[in-house]
């Protein structure tokens, strides 16, 4: 009895931490609708400044906490307000969603160019005498536990007076639901949704302080996995309540306590189990609990105010146009491969293989992010379920590899199909929830163990062997992933023209009148999910099967947000822009690493720190999708067909003019190109 | 000579591409009622939109009591005493009935507050199924009374303009007709109105101008009793 008690007890500041931090992304979700997936990221941003303060410099504390949490913390919330979500307050929420998710890729590395990559051992708390004890009869607390205590019971009253009693509470409220409403009723809803990001980034810092002492280094992943614990207590609370959601938390690291005091440390289950909870509870949550059922975001009354978003460029172009780009594309990637095969030397004909099967795993994102419109954390690990899934069928089965890639690809699909579940009779928000934990999962808890990965040093996946076909030639081997390429390419054009591309488009434009003309949500989502699942398990298999094996740290979680941010930024809505992406996965690190500004610092020198400077690039780059989601590809593809119709039409009415003065075509339609469909 | 307290000045509007209004000028004087008349897509609600700072005009000026508020943040404008109650279901479904009502007062929401209770009696007097339903969270009630309480919710604090836009549409007959009258009361209270409506025979019998809308353009501007008839304006 006293053991529960104490390991219950133990819990309770870390119970703390995750309901600050889920009551923090509950504020921001509650008051504009973003589920800011960055949260863990700005928490890190004032642990690594109050490290830095504190520890480095030796401020006082008071001082430090006033620079990393009271003045830094809402600081960027502010910005973050300003220079992005005000405006976003009215997109579609998948913009909102790839925005945060941009910031998520994008902060970490800029805080650590800021940081340094020397480790950051021994983050010390707020508390002025960290070494006192606390006792009360057997139970003690030291000072920092307390600290976090009596700062948690103060924010959650002030947030409870807030919104229960005050003006500004009920006007977040209001501007939650209709930003438009609410400037009606004379509420300035950019400030209202201003001070929200505030405090909900207050929060952030705040949290990221309280946080960093339980861990013994300051580093950025911490933070993104204790998110899940945040995002479960979150869920708990229906995204919206903030005493369910404060409950949750405290729950949530008491059970992870008393769960680590009683199971015996060594058994399977508590290996297992313990680091698995919180994607557990939060995948179980998003299943089962009630109160995330059909809450949605009630609908804004005032969104007939917004004009509908422009038309996809495929949609505007001329059918030559079309027929023109597409020979291109053809002739461009038919250059590249014959180039690759008979010129090219090892390390570029490696590096282009790759790329292809990036342009393969990349498509995955085509058909769920691009067409379904929906974001998934998971990428990364469903390609890892694949190689894995092969390497290990082929070790221990025998089996012949390149059939067995396929057959890790339906594993993957499978694993996808699960993860659907969640997202059927819910909305977008809590797939990407479960891929969220899912990938964390896949990462933290399931890659180390050994019917999994085979340990550290990964299980072989050879290349395959087909009859008199040895793929060990790199060669062949890039023909092999082209084909694939072609394939899988070709299998997303034709569920794009299918049924099952209707079904999506008509999702898109509006859940309820899809569903009301019959279409069936739960199938479409399901089939893309799997679908995509699928696609990006059979690329992790290709993978796997170039370098000869796959090793634990292939398919890193973080690694699958870069996909994602990538993909999005240059264009999700085509195939081809999926290929370009896979090339320039590699490319850029590459070029950037030939980039030698050895003026600057080391760590800002492209050529020194490649993949961070292309991480913040392309992190940065997904905040245009809100207002391009098209892509950049896509983008400049459309520009340079006005340019050339415009040019055409010139030539066309010059050509008429001198033909017949008094009747030319009349260019000045008011609704003419460009217009709604 | 005053100027009207409400002026478009070869406005054009529209949504994103799409052009909604094409060169619509008219204006309303201090104290009268004016009815924006015009099939369905006409452009009507646009127009309340313009005048409310919530779509702003591409051409053209919009001045409120002869200031130029063309682009004028809405909220800015709702300070300014301008009232708009939009067209269809807008009240805030997740607030209850009275926090709905509460919330256009600046100077505090609560009870208790100079003003707050006054406002909040005279609402209730307005609609008495609201008062059974203060507490009750707006989106669960009926189609009918969340009109009523989107109409309260613009009157709590007299404006100085108010614009309603199809506020017959989905009332019961006799609802519209008590409305109407309320309508009327405001008025002679000395507000403005900018009545959009397809009901024609209410608004008419309340304003004192009329603005034929088709396609986004302005036909008949001018008195309602030289307007005849409308059949005639319309197949015209
Ligand atoms: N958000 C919007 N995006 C694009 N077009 C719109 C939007 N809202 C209205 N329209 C179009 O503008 C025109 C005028 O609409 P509206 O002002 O609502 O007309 P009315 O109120 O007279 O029925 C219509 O053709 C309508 O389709
Ligand atoms: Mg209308």
């Amino acid at each position: 009895m006293t053991d529960l008690v104490s390991y219950a007890i133990r819990g309770v500041p870390i119970g703390c931490v995750f309901a600050l931090m889920a009551v923090g992304v509950v504020l921001t979700y509650k008051t504009s609708g973003v589920f800011n997936l960055a949260f863990g990221a700005q928490a890190f941003v004032s642990a690594a400044v109050y490290y830095e303060t504190r520890v480095r410099h030796d401020w006082p504390i008071w001082l430090a906490f006033l620079v990393a949490v009271v003045a830094l913390g809402p600081a960027i919330g502010y910005v973050l307000d300003r220079a992005l979500f005000r405006h976003l307050r009215t997109a579609p929420p998948i913009a909102r969603l790839v925005t945060s998710l941009g910031l998520l890729v994008a902060i970490p590395q800029m805080v650590q160019i800021w940081f340094g990559n020397s480790p950051a051992y021994n983050p010390l708390g707020i508390a002025p005498d960290p070494g006192r004890i606390f006792r009360w009869g057997e139970y003690a607390l030291d000072a920092n536990q307390v600290a976090t205590i009596l700062v948690t019971l103060l924010v959650v009253a002030a947030l409870t007076v807030l919104f229960r009693f005050s003006a500004l509470g009920l006007r977040m409220r209001a501007v939650v639901e209709s930003p438009r409403m609410s400037e009606l009723t004379a509420i300035n809803a950019d400030r209202v949704g201003s001070s929200a990001w505030m405090m909900s980034s207050f929060l952030a810092g705040l949290s990221g302080v309280l946080l960093a002492p339980l861990f013994a280094q300051v580093e950025a992943n911490a933070f993104f996995t204790l998110l899940v614990a945040a995002v479960a207590a979150a869920a708990f609370g229906g995204l919206s309540s903030i005493p369910l959601t404060f409950a949750g938390g405290l729950a949530l690291g008491v059970l992870q306590q008393v769960l680590a005091g009683y199971l015996p440390s060594d058994s399977v289950v508590s290996q297992g189990l313990r680091p698995a909870l919180p994607f557990l509870v939060l995948f179980l949550l998003l299943l089962f609990w009630p109160p995330l059922r059909g809450i949605g975001r009630a609908a804004d009354p005032l969104a007939g105010v917004d004009p509908p978003p422009p038309a996809p460029a495929a949609t505007v172009r001329s059918s030559g146009m079309t027929t023109m780009t597409r020979v291109l594309a053809v002739a461009t990637v038919a250059g590249f491969v014959l180039a690759a095969l008979f010129w090219f030397d090892a390390f570029w004909l490696l590096l282009f293989t790759k790329g292809l099967i990036f342009g393969v795993i990349f498509l995955s994102i085509t058909v769920l992010t691009g067409m379904g419109g929906q974001v998934s954390l998971s990428q990364a690990a469903f390609a890892g379920v694949g190689a894995f899934a092969t390497g290990q069928l082929v070790e221990n089965f025998g089996l012949p590899v390149l059939p067995t890639m396929f057959l890790g690809a339906l594993v993957a699909a499978v694993v996808g199909a699960v993860l659907a579940i969640p997202a059927l009779r819910l909305d977008g928000l809590y797939l990407t929830l479960a891929t969220l934990a899912f990938a964390l999962m896949w990462e933290n808890v399931l890659v180390p163990q050994t019917w999994v990965s085979s340990g550290p040093l990964g299980v072989d996946v050879p290349r395959p062997l087909v009859g008199p076909v040895d793929f060990t030639d790199d060669r062949a081997f890039l023909l092999l992933c082209l084909v694939v390429l072609a394939l899988v390419g070709l299998l997303v054009l034709l569920v794009k023209r299918g049924t099952t591309g209707r079904y999506l488009d008509a999702l898109r434009g509006s859940e309820l009148a899809a569903a009301s003309i019959g279409v069936d949500r739960t199938r479409a989502r399901i089939t893309t999910f799997a679908l995509s699942a699928g696609i990006a398990g059979l690329g992790g298999g290709l993978l796997a099967s170039q370098v000869g094996r796959a090793t634990p740290t292939d398919y890193v979680f973080f690694l699958g947000l870069f996909w994602v941010v990538m993909v999005v930024t240059l264009g999700d809505r085509s195939v081809q822009a999926a290929i370009t992406a896979g090339m320039s996965f590699l490319l850029v690190p590459e070029l950037l690493s030939r980039i030698d500004l050895g003026f600057l610092p080391e760590i800002l020198n492209p050529a020194d720190n490649p993949a961070a400077i292309a991480s913040i690039l392309f992190g940065l780059g997904a905040l245009t999708y809100a207002k391009h989601p098209e892509g950049i590809l896509e983008l400049q593809t459309r520009r340079s067909i006005e340019r050339v119709n415009t040019w055409g039409a010139a030539l066309a009415r010059r050509r008429s003019a001198t033909v017949d003065a008094s009747d030319g075509p009349d260019p000045a339609v008011a609704n003419g190109p460009g217009g709604p469909r | 000579m005053t100027p009207p307290l409400l002026e478009l000045d070869h406005v054009d509007a529209g949504y994103g591409p799409f052009r909604a209004l094409f060169d619509v000028s008219f204006s309303v004087a201090e104290g009268r009622a004016l009815a924006l008349l015009g099939s369905n897509g006409a452009g009507k609600t646009t127009v309340a939109r313009v005048a409310s700072g919530l779509v702003a005009p591409t051409a053209g000026h919009v001045r409120l009591a002869g200031d130029d508020v063309t682009g004028v943040a809405a909220f800015r404008l709702a300070r300014r005493g301008v009232a708009h109650a939009p067209e269809g279901r807008s009240v805030f479904a997740t607030l209850t009935v009275e926090e709905n009502l509460v919330l256009a007062f600046r100077e505090g929401t609560k009870r208790g507050h100079p003003g707050v209770d006054a406002s909040l009696a005279s609402a209730y007097d307005l609609f008495p199924r609201l008062a059974t339903r203060r507490g009750q969270v707006a989106g669960t009630l009926s189609g009918g009374e969340q009109r009523m309480l989107s109409l309260a919710r613009v009157l709590v604090q007299p404006p100085r303009l108010l614009i309603v836009d199809e506020l017959s549409l989905g009332l019961a007959p006799i609802i519209v007709s008590e409305v109407y009258a309320t309508l009327g009361r405001i008025k002679a209270a000395g507000t403005t109105l900018l009545i959009v409506e397809q009901l024609v025979s209410h608004a008419l019998g309340i304003a004192d101008d009329v603005v034929l809308l088709t396609k986004g353009r302005t036909g008949y501007v001018g008195p309602a009793d030289e307007l005849g008839d409308l059949d005639a304006h319309f197949l015209g």
